[in-house]
């Protein structure tokens, strides 16, 4: 099984990252999503819209001045996810 | 070398299409997927696994 | 690190986030180089130290502008090789 990252850093490809994700985990691979920047605008609904499919954390930096806080099914984090997501992951693609 | 380059829907490509005229080569197989007027994303998954190196403008 | 991934961060248009993600991304013992393809790096307190962090952790730096010191400078017609020395590539 191979592992797919999806950095989401804008809040204007919410459908891309919903398909993308939902069509890798139909094909059998991990999916981890992390979210700066404006990104972290559209984690709420990526946890909504996605549930189970995917291992979803973002970076409290960018969420706080955009008022995210406490999203329910993400991790609030820092950098550290994003860096471990990279590590880990086989291809990243950036939306 | 098998790339992939993802064009996102609101990206202006501008020195992009620089790197990805420069990367087309018989020494690499060079995919480009625009998601403004393709957006089959199993085909997608398909093409970012298959490729050595993906890239998303 | 025996497993380290070779990262490449493309600045674009927003540097300081580019910026700010290319030294976390050095967290998980990756080899993360920073390449500027758009406009030079602006000079304020975050991008500064930034920078300098990135030199301190011996990240690599690259700019296609000359004005960017501490850069190493590589014209658009070589950055398309360069590129694919990389496993990630992350545009910003």
């Amino acid at each position: 099984m191979s592992k797919l990252g999806i950095l989401v850093n804008s809040d204007k490809y919410l459908e891309d990252v919903v398909g993308l994700a939902r069509a890798a985990k139909a094909k059998g691979h991990d999916v981890t999503i992390f979210g700066m920047d404006d990104g972290t605008l559209l984690i709420a609904d990526i946890c909504n819209q996605l549930g189970e499919t995917a291992e979803v954390s973002y970076c409290e930096h960018s969420a706080g001045p955009r008022g995210v806080s406490d999203v329910e099914g993400a991790k609030s984090g820092s950098q550290y996810q994003n860096a471990v997501m990279m590590h880990e992951v086989d291809k990243v693609v950036v939306f | 070398m098998k790339i992939l380059h993802i064009i996102k829907e609101f990206t202006e490509t501008g020195n992009v299409d620089t790197i990805i005229e420069d990367q087309e080569g018989p020494e690499n197989e060079v995919t480009v997927v625009r998601l403004k007027q393709d957006k089959d994303y199993d085909k997608l998954v398909d093409l970012i696994f298959s490729s050595e190196q993906v890239y998303t403008w | 690190m025996a497993d380290a991934k070779k990262i490449a961060v493309i600045i674009r248009d927003r540097q300081d986030e580019a910026l700010r993600m290319a030294v976390g991304l050095t967290l998980e013992g990756d080899e993360v180089t920073v390449i500027n393809i758009g406009d030079p790096i602006e000079h304020h307190g975050d991008n500064d130290l930034n920078v300098e962090t990135l030199g301190d952790l011996e990240c690599g730096r690259i700019s296609v502008n000359e004005a960017d010191e501490g850069f190493e400078h590589m014209t658009m017609q070589n950055l398309p090789q360069k590129l694919l020395e990389f496993d990630h590539v992350v545009p910003y």
